[in-house]
């Protein structure tokens, strides 16, 4: 397997995660609030992030594919902290009242 | 030096200076009740000891099992790995009597464990129930802390070097990972799970002030903590691989300039914000600047230790601020900011600032603590907040409405920790 078929690998299986978060979210939509969900999909993305990184240090052998990716990891797991965090703000006005 | 061999030169010391930890341990806790409001002093000290106690039980008699030590191998895919669990229940406490390197490294551990409960329990602080935060501490000294120390003490994350030829492997000196940034993720977690305090956010406005009830406390745990921490870096940086006994010199020296340079970042810093500079916050950045020492004290030089520390002081007030503010987070120790944030910038410059070995990639280093610091935070928030979320519903975590309103003192210990004091009326309940 050569450098360009390990990357385009890499690609498929993290749109494959991708997927499979926002399909999850969808029946999650259904049984919790609103805040409660965009939390729980910002723990998806945050589960994302991990399997990206260790998939990136699994599958690719330069130095620089892994830094990209595992960058990458770090930006989506910011992005589902800010989706978590989002939700907690709207849940505290909620509590604290 | 083999890593299982120690002199009993280096025994000796390294378990004298592990005598010195709790200072660490209880300085924190005297920061929590500080930090905290007067009616519910009693339940914060209280619940500091209680949960030590159970952190204690709980890691001798599980997790210092599975945290363990190098010594159980699997052959998969061509390589060595460490694997977690090879020890059973209770054999690490049998194994107390040697003159060898594991019992020591188990004695750092309880103390980092310890370290690490009382890291969330100041963030619950004046809402979050002891029997509830004992509960957590079940899992979190039996299983999660044990785990993350495993990995990266002597599992996967340390043998990135040698596996996946990223230069030394997740660097990490002084268990600042399972101890700092786990103690800041729970932290997140149990706020996220017990809610802010009551009147803290309300409908219209900024959110209310609810200032810590004793300075003094404050301040006298930042240097109760400061011996703890000497003793604990410098008996960490003797346990390392190879270390010889000046290693134990500069790590103690680190420490101190770390913490020196964050409380005079935060002290200018709070200064040019409010006018005046903050004793709390101050207080935050000197923590601060200790908890980035424990993830580089060993491994940076003099120059490296003082940036950093200077970073975490500049950023630990703002963020303080921040989470406030501006993202409506009710955490009255800033353990968020303080461990968690302090301790994950600490891991990441370790990749740039380390020494390292002439043959060593500088990048592959950056690259292996970027990867142990992702490792984390993807799966340490989620599991954490599904397992908090249902012992929440086993255990309740918030104090009911009443209790809040008293104090905790009054609602769970039924009475005052300053019974000849006026309490006066809740301003903060509007």
């Amino acid at each position: 397997m050569d450098h360009a078929e390990i990357s385009c690998l890499v690609s498929r299986s993290v749109a494959d995660v991708a997927m499979v978060c926002l399909l999850s979210i969808l029946p999650l939509s259904l049984m919790f609030e609103e805040w409660k969900t965009m939390k729980f999909a910002g723990f998806f993305l945050l589960f994302a992030g991990f399997f990206l990184a260790v998939a990136a240090l699994v599958l690719l052998p330069g130095l620089g594919a892994r830094i990209g990716f595992v960058l990458c990891a770090l930006a989506l797991e910011a992005t589902g902290l800010t989706l978590a965090v989002r939700s907690h703000m709207a849940e505290a006005l909620e509590v604290s009242r | 030096m083999t890593p299982a061999a120690l002199s009993e030169t280096t025994w000796i010391l390294v378990f004298a200076l592990l005598l010195l930890a709790p200072l660490a341990v209880f300085g924190l806790a005297l920061m929590n009740t500080g930090l905290g409001r007067s009616r519910s002093a009693a339940q914060s000290l209280l619940g500091s000891v209680l949960l030590v106690a159970v952190a204690a039980l709980v890691f001798v008699a599980f997790g210092a099992s599975l945290a363990g030590g190098p010594g159980g191998h699997l052959s998969f895919g061509g390589q060595s790995w460490d694997v977690i669990g090879h020890a059973p229940a209770f054999s690490i406490a049998y194994g107390l009597n040697t003159l060898g390197r594991a019992p020591l490294m188990t004695l750092l551990q309880l103390w980092s464990v310890a370290i690490m409960v009382l890291i969330p329990w100041g963030s619950g602080s004046d809402r979050w129930r002891t029997v509830a935060a004992m509960a957590a501490t079940v899992f979190g000294a039996g299983i999660i802390f044990p785990l993350i120390a495993h990995w990266t003490g002597s599992g996967w994350l340390a043998q990135l070097g040698t596996n996946f030829g990223l230069a030394q492997g997740f660097a990490d000196s002084s268990n600042a990972a399972a101890t700092h940034v786990l103690g800041g993720v729970t932290a997140l977690v149990v706020i996220w799970v017990a809610g802010p305090r009551k009147g803290k956010f309300p409908k219209q406005g900024v959110s209310t002030a609810i200032p810590g009830h004793q300075s003094v406390y404050v301040l006298l745990g930042c240097g109760l903590a400061l011996v703890g921490w000497l003793g604990l870096n410098s008996a960490a940086a003797l346990l390392a691989p190879g270390a010889t006994l000046p290693a134990a010199v500069g790590a103690a020296v680190n420490t101190v300039l770390a913490a020196s340079a964050a409380v005079l970042a935060t002290f200018f810093i709070t200064r040019a914000r409010f006018g005046k500079p903050d004793a709390s916050l101050c207080a935050n950045g000197w923590i601060a600047g200790l908890v980035t020492s424990s993830g580089t004290a060993a491994l940076v030089g003099p120059g490296a230790a003082i940036f950093i520390g200077c970073v975490a002081g500049v950023i630990t007030p703002l963020l303080v601020e921040l989470l406030e503010l501006g993202l409506s987070i009710d955490d009255p120790s800033g353990a968020i900011a303080v461990h968690g944030v302090a301790g994950i910038w600490g891991l990441l410059a370790t990749g740039f600032f380390a020494r390292l070995a002439p043959t060593a990639d500088r990048g592959a280093q950056i690259l292996a603590q970027l990867v142990g610091i992702v490792v984390l935070l993807g799966l340490l928030f989620p599991l954490l907040y599904l397992l908090f979320l249902g012992l929440n519903k086993v255990v309740r975590f918030r104090a009911d409405s009443e209790g809040e309103r008293m104090g905790m003192d009054l609602a769970e210990l039924g009475g005052s920790a300053y019974p000849e004091f006026v309490i006066h009326r809740d301003e903060f309940h509007r």
